[in-house]
């Protein structure tokens, strides 16, 4: 017998070497507790069932040593395309689509022999900060049913919280991986911006949008990111001279001694729960009582960060939706003519939340405004920025909360949109930089919501936010 | 903020119901007299921002890496042809 809540990354695979349990079983169980537990919590939107237990069985009939990845068993976002398996991205006009071809990040993990149980629930095309967006279902955070899990990754959140997967993968845009990381009580990392590949990855904002992993510990995230991370010839935007090696898992302590941690203050201000800041206290003068340098940083641009987003976003937004008006994807409805396709089709087919960004983003990109939005808003990301060129050069980290609350109510924040997006108020500054950024979950809160700390590192550091965040984990 | 939801929906091609348009005019009002703070911010002799990443241009051979990818998911096709409605209309 298996407990799935005390499995890691780390231990099943010792565990399978020493064939203290074979792969089967283990994708049995997680089946089973899918197949029970996920009529509660609406992880998944799809579960391969067939392809999971095929690739079980060719794992534990191979005579080689087993890789530290081989027979893990994971799930993917709905957004990530893993081949022949359906790719929603939480759209009901994606409802019938099945990936044709493999993503590079999931092939990558496929070489690897890590096993894909299913596809998980997200707010429709990734926007979104609760899963309440999905054009299927609600998804439900494991330590209350009650509230949401974050989003848009919120099933890949889930269902390593509740113990339907033992690790996943989602994608991050404006703290679409860290922000569910911390409402659910699990690691999570946004990767540096060229890091991971995005073939295969449905587009919302194209130079914001990253895929990164989730994991219940650090050095699983780790793991995991050390084996998706690297050059793909089929995106562009992945970086030729990215080179990772054994430090993102295996830390050099020294080092990670060394590291001056940042504390920039405008990351603390109004809006933060009070729960929150005290778990951040309590954080800092951890790090502070084993002897690491702690300074005080000001980033004065990170109150534009919001805005920023809002116009970039919805801009890069817009034009990487245009190509679902029912030619080629999905389901055709019938019309008189071609203008009257597209308007049905999208109108029909889109949710609230995708139809009101497309409307906004052709506003901000429409000739007379283009000047005042747009390009004001890529100015001002300049200053964003610069506030981190300028702390790293005095801090090696920096350390935040992740989410101004603990998971709020299913239904609270829909009514307003404003409110549901200042739930990543936090995380959009990394995304508007293209830094790495780590969601480390606070210990000791058995009882309580959890509450998670952001570790942001400069580009291509994952190693210090990785070592910091294991520091932490396992002392 | 003045916004013509009719406008920029039908430019994006999105039919609204009523209802949706008088929803989203107030939210995207909102959201546009949120976003106009950045009007105050001095950015003189600052660059706009043009992607994530400051990478050069990457080029690779224009070869076909699997064909027939794509027809699976056309929602009407005829030997392996999208197929589309008339773009010219008589009326």
């Amino acid at each position: 017998m298996i407990n799935l809540e005390d499995l890691t990354i780390k231990s099943l695979s010792q565990k399978l070497n020493k064939k203290e349990v074979s792969v089967i079983e283990v994708v049995k169980e997680y089946l089973k507790a899918i197949k029970t537990r996920d009529k509660k919590i609406g992880a998944y939107l799809s579960v391969d069932e067939e392809g999971a237990l095929e690739s079980a069985r060719q794992i534990d009939a191979s005579k080689e040593k087993l890789g530290v990845l081989a027979g893990i068993p994971i799930a993917v976002k709905d957004a990530i395309l893993v081949n022949g398996q359906p790719a929603t991205a939480g759209s009901k006009i994606l409802e019938k689509y099945v990936a044709p071809y493999e993503g590079g990040a999931v092939e990558r993990l496929r070489n690897e022999g890590v096993i894909f149980l299913g596809k998980t629930n997200m707010d429709e095309f990734a926007m979104g900060s609760s899963t309440e967006n999905s054009g299927f279902k609600l998804t439900k955070n494991p330590h209350d049913l009650k509230r949401v899990p974050g989003g848009s990754s919120g099933g890949s959140a889930a269902a390593v919280a509740g113990n339907l997967a033992l690790a996943s993968l989602g994608s991050d845009t404006g703290g679409s991986i860290r922000q569910p990381a911390a409402l659910c009580g699990i690691a999570g990392l946004k990767t540096t911006y060229g890091a991971v590949s995005r073939y295969g990855l449905i587009a919302m904002a194209s130079s914001l949008d990253q895929i990164g992993p989730f994991a219940k510990t650090v050095e699983d995230v780790g793991l995991l990111f050390q084996a998706m991370a690297g050059y793909d010839e089929w995106d562009s935007t992945s970086n030729p001279s990215a080179s990772y090696g054994d430090e993102l898992t295996k830390p050099d302590w020294k080092k990670i001694k060394g590291l001056t941690i940042g504390i920039p203050e405008e990351y603390f201000g109004e809006g933060i729960d009070k729960e929150v800041s005290a778990s951040m206290d309590e954080v800092i003068n951890f790090y502070k009582s084993e002897g690491f340098k702690i300074k005080s940083v000001s980033m004065p641009n990170t109150k534009y960060g919001l805005s920023v987003y809002y116009i970039v976003m919805p801009a890069e937004a817009s034009t990487n939706l245009a190509r679902f008006d029912g030619i080629r994807y999905g389901t055709r409805n019938k019309a008189k003519n071609l203008l009257d396709l597209y308007l049905e089709n999208k109108g029909k087919g889109f949710g609230a939340e995708v139809k009101r960004r497309i409307t906004l983003g052709t506003f901000v990109l429409s000739a007379g405004y283009y000047d005042a939005y747009y390009l004001k808003a890529q100015r001002v990301r300049t200053l964003v920025n610069q506030d981190f060129e300028k702390a790293f050069e005095k801090v090696d980290v920096l350390l935040t909360p992740t989410s101004p609350t603990v998971a709020f109510k299913i239904g609270e924040r829909t009514q307003n949109p404003l409110e549901m997006y200042m739930s990543d108020i936090l995380t959009i500054p990394a995304n508007l930089a293209g830094v790495p950024g780590l969601n480390v979950p606070v210990k000791d809160r058995e009882g309580r919501l959890p509450v998670g700390f952001q570790l942001m590192g400069r580009h291509w550091q994952e190693a210090d936010i990785l070592g910091l965040g294991m520091y932490y984990e396992r002392k | 903020m003045n916004f013509d939801i009719k406008k920029y929906a039908h430019l994006a091609r999105i039919k609204l119901s009523n209802k949706e348009e008088k929803k989203f005019q107030k939210d995207l009002e909102k959201i546009l007299d949120h976003v106009a703070e950045l009007e105050k911010v001095d950015v003189g002799g600052v660059k706009p921002v043009t992607g994530g990443t400051n990478l050069e241009n990457i080029f690779r051979e224009d070869i076909v890496k699997n064909d027939n990818l794509l027809n699976p998911s056309f929602p009407e096709e005829e030997k392996g042809y999208l197929k589309v409605p008339k773009v010219f209309n008589n009326d």
